[in-house]
């Protein structure tokens, strides 16, 4: 009997000895950086060509200035909990490039002291806030006048028509719609309805693509949802109630459940099934990366772009940015080598490559030669709508994501149940409200 | 075989009264047209697995405009191998691969182990208050990872397991609710003669654990380590939260490294989808036999 139960240990002793063996002999967190050194952690969130483009910004960099990066990939890296879990373990990176989508979530770690005040470090590495484009300036500092969050680049929402499409109709292609009036009524000419009363093309859907976002059009109709200064949520304003009727209107008119039946069997975005490229639809609003995706699936479609269009009173000619943001999370040991390395990394010469296949921007007002896109129609239009003051980051609050789901909740209510949106507005403003002052 | 037959035919036949020997056919065509309505409902409902198996195999072949050709194509005109060869080389994948076995080999080893001994003392010795503490152990199954998640995180950093797969890997020696649930059930149904004769030659607990109980259990050990395999093999947020270097990481993440900023690259994600998912379908192969034993035999689905 000894001898088995000796056995079973020797036997788990083992493993826990080869386990060792497989153990990291040192980690290479930021533990192990120090003040001095110019080493630093980087977490960046994208895998694929983003990531080789990523690899290749670091090794130039380290060869340039003798720095080494720690990179890791971290998908999704705010959302997941890894970072939570490593700031409140001590263990931070120096720095985390967020995800165009989570900006706002930066922003609310920012607002909760998660993150580090880079001022002094953006001062020392000759950063002058004067060259960055207005519209980012809204996200980079809190209402204390601290800047927290430097953004690497962004993306703009754009309305995309079919030339084609828009000839057939009598439309005409070089004068699109500027207004929500306007829109309707070129929607309305570009629907085409069959004889069982089914859809054959729309002429828009607003609930799709970049329209089923939620802060595209209350922010298009001019709502502010959200007030830094003050800390108070603004759902029930006229803008959002407007915004909400007029998609209301659009459910009226074509019945949602028919345009869910012919929306039902579309593809992504990238997919030659999306509706754009099928030309079941012939107007959407997408960022400006769709103009690379409509040139890889569907080449042949003629289109135009447009900025997104507004009411009178209405945020005109704006979109609503989806910036990637660098960030340094509280206890970073090498902020300075991290913010050194960030202003490297956004500049237009190195952000060329990729600006040059997707259409972002960087957030300079001037711009660089590196970048290939003279007498692009969709670019002019990409940077025309980046430069304007109405543009920004909506709901930059710790309860943004919330924020997002009950205004989805209550959009759908809206075009499914044709609901009273100032009631269901008052209802969320309150709730969110509250949920924000406990944190 | 040959020589077993015509004595069971014979068999059969005595119980057959000579009148009714002319339905016989007829019986026979009744069983086989059973027999085929049963095959046929098997078939139809195994397609509904297979199809979207299938589905992924021919994607990973296609480039992307058969992909979403419509109608769809199921088989590609041209066999597109070069899928695999990028997606192999998107990532370190012979890396990963390594990462993952050996997280996927020690804890299946971890979960046999501390598992069966668990489930052991909860089944076949008799103590006061086992029955309450079994139910305190089931209700850990409820406490999802993310709660746990940023303790566990605390804890392992205090220890200096962070950025090693020591966090991976020990917890699964501590036991499992659910294993040991698994597991209870079935030993509870090995004769109690068995332990008491093996007692009776002297034999302690530990020895009829190792040597009675034990080699009883192939089957439900088999169903433990396809489980914890499965579960191993496809875990994210672990990996995630607990390695901090790319060097380490495993599949998993892996497959999310694929994707770019803007584009899936769903092509690549179908190869890397196929070569995730034949690690699986070979052991559950192997296992299989044992596999639907245990888990008819604990009466517990899978």
């Amino acid at each position: 009997m000894k001898k088995t139960v000796s056995m079973f240990l020797i036997s788990f002793l083992v493993i826990m000895l080869v386990l060792s063996g497989c153990s990291s002999s040192g980690s290479s967190s930021s533990s192990t950086s120090n003040e001095n050194s110019k080493e630093f952690t980087y977490w960046y969130p994208w895998g694929g060509d983003s990531e080789k483009w990523d690899k290749e910004r670091i090794a130039d960099y380290e060869e340039e200035t003798g720095s080494k990066v720690n990179a890791v990939y971290v998908p999704d890296g705010i959302t997941n909990g890894k970072l939570l879990s490593a700031i409140s373990g001590g263990n931070p990176p120096d720095l985390v490039l967020g995800d165009g989508n989570d900006y706002q979530l930066a922003y609310s770690l920012a607002s909760q002291g998660a993150l580090e005040p880079l001022d002094e470090y953006l001062e020392k590495a000759g950063f002058d806030e004067i060259t960055v484009l207005d519209g980012f300036r809204d996200l980079m500092k809190l209402p204390d006048g601290k800047t927290y969050i430097l953004p690497q680049d962004s993306n703009v929402n754009l309305l995309y028509y079919n030339v084609d499409m828009f000839e057939a109709a009598g439309l005409d292609p070089e004068n699109p719609p500027k207004t929500i009036e306007e829109l309707d009524k070129a929607s309305e000419k570009l629907t085409k309805v069959k004889d069982d009363g089914s859809f054959e093309t729309l002429g828009f859907i607003p609930w799709i693509d970049a329209g089923e976002d939620p802060y595209t059009w209350p922010w298009a109709f001019g709502a502010n949802m959200y007030d830094t200064e003050t800390q108070k949520i603004a759902l029930n304003e006229q803008p959002m109630i407007d915004a909400f009727k007029w998609m209301d209107s659009y459910a009226v008119k074509y019945n949602p459940e028919k345009i869910k039946s012919f929306t039902s069997g579309f593809g992504g975005a990238f997919s030659p099934d999306h509706p754009f490229m099928t030309g079941k639809v012939a107007m959407t609003v997408s960022g400006n990366w769709f103009a690379n995706a409509l040139k890889i699936y569907s080449p042949d479609t003629k289109y135009k772009v447009a900025p997104i269009p507004s009411p009178p009173g209405g945020r005109k000619d704006s979109t609503v940015f989806g910036t990637n943001v660098f960030f340094i999370p509280k206890g970073a040991k090498n902020p300075q080598e991290a913010i050194n390395f960030a202003l490297y990394g956004n500049q237009d010469k190195v952000l060329a490559d990729n600006i040059n296949i997707w259409r972002s921007i960087s957030i300079w007002k001037e711009k660089s030669d590196a970048i290939t896109w003279d007498n692009d129609h969709v670019y002019e239009t990409v940077l025309n709508v980046a430069d304007s003051p109405d543009s920004g980051h909506p709901a930059l609050t710790s309860v943004a994501s919330e924020m997002g789901d009950e205004i989805t909740s209550i959009r759908d209510d809206v075009i499914y149940n044709h609901a009273d949106p100032a009631e269901l507005l008052q209802k969320s403003q309150d709730k969110l409200q509250e949920k924000l002052d406990k944190k | 075989m040959k020589m077993t037959l015509p004595a069971e035919e014979s068999k059969h036949q005595r119980t057959i009264l000579p009148n009714q020997k002319q339905v016989r056919p007829l019986t026979r065509a009744n069983k086989y047209m059973n027999k085929f309505l049963v095959y046929l409902i098997l078939i139809l409902f195994s397609l509904a697995f297979v199809v979207p198996f299938l589905w992924l195999i021919s994607g990973s072949l296609k480039d992307s405009s058969e992909l979403f050709a419509d109608p769809p194509v199921w088989i590609p005109e041209v066999l597109n191998w070069s899928n695999y060869k990028e997606a192999f080389s998107a990532f370190p994948f012979w890396l990963y691969l390594k990462n993952t076995l050996i997280v996927v080999v020690f804890t299946c080893i971890g979960a046999v182990l501390s598992n069966s001994l668990i489930a052991y003392g909860f089944s076949r010795i008799e103590w006061k208050y086992r029955d309450g503490i079994f139910i305190i152990v089931l209700a850990t199954l409820m406490l999802p990872f993310q709660v746990i998640m940023i303790p566990l995180f605390l804890l392992f950093k205090e220890i200096g397991w962070i950025g090693s797969f020591y966090p991976l890997i020990v917890p699964h020696f501590f036991g499992n609710a659910f294993f040991i649930f698994l597991l209870r059930q079935f030993f509870k149904g090995i004769p109690k003669e068995l332990s008491e004769a093996a007692k009776m030659d002297g034999a302690n607990e530990f020895t009829v654990y190792w040597k009675v109980i034990l080699p009883l259990s192939k089957p439900i050990l088999a169903t433990v380590v396809i489980f914890q395999f499965i579960e191993a093999w496809r875990d994210f947020l672990g990996p995630l939260i607990f390695l901090s270097d790319n060097s380490r990481y495993t599949l998993s993440l892996g497959v999310q490294q694929i994707m770019s900023q803007n584009d899936p690259r769903w092509g690549l994600l179908m190869a890397i989808g196929v070569a995730m998912t034949l690690p699986i379908i070979i052991i559950f192969f192997f296992l299989q036999r044992y596999f639907i034993e245990g888990i008819t035999f604990t009466g517990t689905k899978g």
